[in-house]
């Protein structure tokens, strides 16, 4: 995925659809129960866990992609003084 | 007294820490430290200010009272982040490269528009307002109670409000984010440590707490909580609205202009919001144990002080400490931004000849009004105050679709920022006043309507007009960069497209 339109689309997208997962209803509901408890947690609290944990993997993934495209690299050189001055005489 | 100890040891160290920072001369520096602060210093800068000391006191309502509910804040902390990852990159070449300071003035060089600077400065001031009088109120709260009622309320406001007012105004950013490493170290380890303890005091561990939880209160562990009917949509709303509208506080979004880079803020988009959720869990499995207890149960919003006054005077003192830590990092964030905010986006538009010094003089005194004018109204009733501030989620959620939009869509344009912004406060702020049937009984709340309403009116307001010009141009400053990635700098690659933004503008 190099363009970073088209990725940020696609890992923003697949965010929602895991926020989603924990919190619209109907999808929310069917974890909304005591039972089966997982480690020890009752299952509601597991699902949000579980749901926050791929969350913060794909963060990550997207970070990663971010990073071998050097995306993150990106830097640039202020204005100088003279041209903001006259950036503000012109506006 | 051993608390009050604690607290002075926590004061001394911010102050030392900070030192080297007072006396900033330069506006720019202190507004935005001049992007000098690395990955750690920004996600526990995000992390301290975000989480505010009032999750301890007025929001335990939802954890100790209510029990699973208070985990919404862990998906909307998450989606929070969301956001910080989406502006990184616009925010933080824009922002380096027009010297800005504020997110006002930064949609003012999107929408080349001094008035969505104006409206977008002032709805950051007056939704944040709340949450500064409530986190005074809460120092106040801590000190009269970490004391036995020695301090009373309003000295201990008073103390926590000189503080403040004395190294924000002295240092700026530079100050507050120095302060936030700390606070927000003390608050991660420290914190989560000790309400570990606690859990371990109280129940036995988490296994055995969540054991007497099935067993005895089954009804904290589902949402929506003891004696209460709400329909799943509340859950929504209440994890939309909060995780759309969490990253456009200003004195959360302007940390971004103290990066030193894109990675920098993407890193903390990473580290900011996990270091946030082991945090979070903690107090919420916490909250929910102390449920089983009645002291805790009927008094929520003293419950954690409770607890840790039971468990002993050093995990009291250190719990006082974290708790105003967690205050004293949001409040700082807070004053700085509003002064900023004050002076760059409010008495600038107004009055444009303004010269550094003068901008920071404002920057400086309103930090003493604002500090005067909140000691003054610190007096109002905590629970109106809750009230209010979950209101102002309500109305700085509309800023939302400005700032998304605004860097993702070349079509959005100032009258549908200017007309979405002011309409769909409007709707959201009379819905959630009037409270008519269908909000209660379909159980999305008024912002979401707001920001439905926003979102709509720029869009069509995006399809009635052609791109501007200034809009292309912002474009080409993103695409030279991202095709010059580490190597040159943009003005030496292209000094024509340089002058002519100068001339668009």
């Amino acid at each position: 995925m190099k363009s970073i339109g088209k990725r940020n689309l696609f890992f923003a997208a697949s965010f929602i659809v895991l926020v989603l997962l924990a919190s619209f209803p109907g999808l929310f509901d069917f974890s909304n129960k005591i039972e089966p408890r997982i480690f020890s947690l009752p299952f509601s609290y597991f699902w949000q866990f579980f749901i926050n944990i791929l969350i913060f993997l794909l963060l990550i993934t997207w970070y990663l992609v971010d990073a071998k495209y050097g995306d993150l690299d990106i830097d640039i050189e202020p204005l100088t003084k003279v041209q903001l001055q006259e950036l503000e005489v012109r506006k | 007294m051993l608390s009050i100890i604690f607290i002075v040891i926590f004061f001394v160290i911010v102050f030392a820490i900070n030192a080297k920072n007072f006396g900033v001369k330069s506006f720019e520096e202190y507004a935005t430290a001049r992007g000098s602060f690395g990955v750690l210093a920004i996600s526990l800068a995000v992390f301290s200010t975000w989480y505010v000391g009032a999750t301890f006191t007025a929001f335990a309502g939802y954890s100790v009272g209510y029990g699973f509910i208070g985990l919404y804040v862990l998906t909307y902390a998450t989606l929070t982040m969301l956001s910080m990852y989406l502006v990184a990159e616009k925010t933080y070449i824009w922002g380096k490269k027009y010297h800005i300071g504020t997110q006002a003035e930064l949609m003012d060089l999107r929408y080349k528009s001094s008035m969505v600077r104006l409206v977008v400065g002032i709805a950051g001031i007056v939704f944040t307002a709340p949450w500064l009088l409530m986190e005074w109120i809460t120092q106040g709260v801590i000190f009269n109670y970490a004391t036995n009622g020695l301090i009373s309320p309003v000295v201990g406001m008073l103390i926590g409000i000189v503080v403040v007012l004395a190294y924000v105004s002295l240092g700026g950013m530079k100050s507050v984010i120095t302060a936030n490493i700390f606070q927000g170290a003390f608050m991660f380890f420290v914190g989560t440590g000790v309400m570990l303890y606690m859990i371990f005091k109280f129940s036995g561990g988490i296994a055995a707490g969540m054991d007497s939880l099935v067993t005895n209160h089954p009804e904290t562990l589902t949402f929506p909580g003891p004696g209460w009917e709400l329909p799943t949509a509340f859950w929504t709303s209440i994890i939309v609205t909060s995780g759309l509208g969490g990253f456009m506080w200003p004195w959360v979004y302007n940390k971004l202009f103290a990066s030193d880079s894109i990675r920098s803020i993407k890193q903390s988009a990473l580290i900011a919001p996990i270091i946030g959720a082991i945090f979070y869990v903690v107090f919420q499995l916490l909250g929910n144990i102390l449920y089983m207890n009645d002291t805790a149960r009927n008094k929520p919003e003293e419950a954690y002080m409770w607890a840790a006054g039971e468990v002993g005077p050093v995990v009291l003192a250190l719990m006082s400490t974290i708790i105003m830590a967690t205050s004293i990092a949001t409040v700082s964030g807070i004053i700085q931004a509003m002064s900023t905010s004050i002076s760059r986006d409010v008495a600038t538009v107004i009055k444009k000849d303004i010269s550094e010094k003068t901008a920071m003089k404002i920057a400086r005194i309103s930090v003493f009004i604002i500090g005067a004018i909140c000691a003054v109204l610190a007096t109002v009733d905590v629970g109106a105050l809750i009230n209010i501030a979950l209101l102002s989620y309500q109305g700085i959620i509309m800023i939302f679709p400005v700032v998304i939009l605004g860097l993702y869509w070349k079509r959005a344009n100032k009258e549908g920022a200017l007309a979405g912004m002011i309409i769909g406060t409007i709707v959201s702020m009379t819905l959630t006043v009037t409270e008519p049937a269908f909000i209660t009984n379909l159980g999305w709340s008024a912002g979401v309507y707001g920001l439905i309403t926003t979102t709509v009116i720029m869009l069509i307001a995006g399809y009635a007009k052609p791109v501007e010009a200034h809009v292309e141009d912002l474009w080409n400053d993103i695409e030279t960069a991202r095709s010059n990635k580490k190597s040159a700098p943009l003005n030496a690659v292209d000094p024509a497209l340089a002058s002519t933004n100068l001339k668009n503008k």
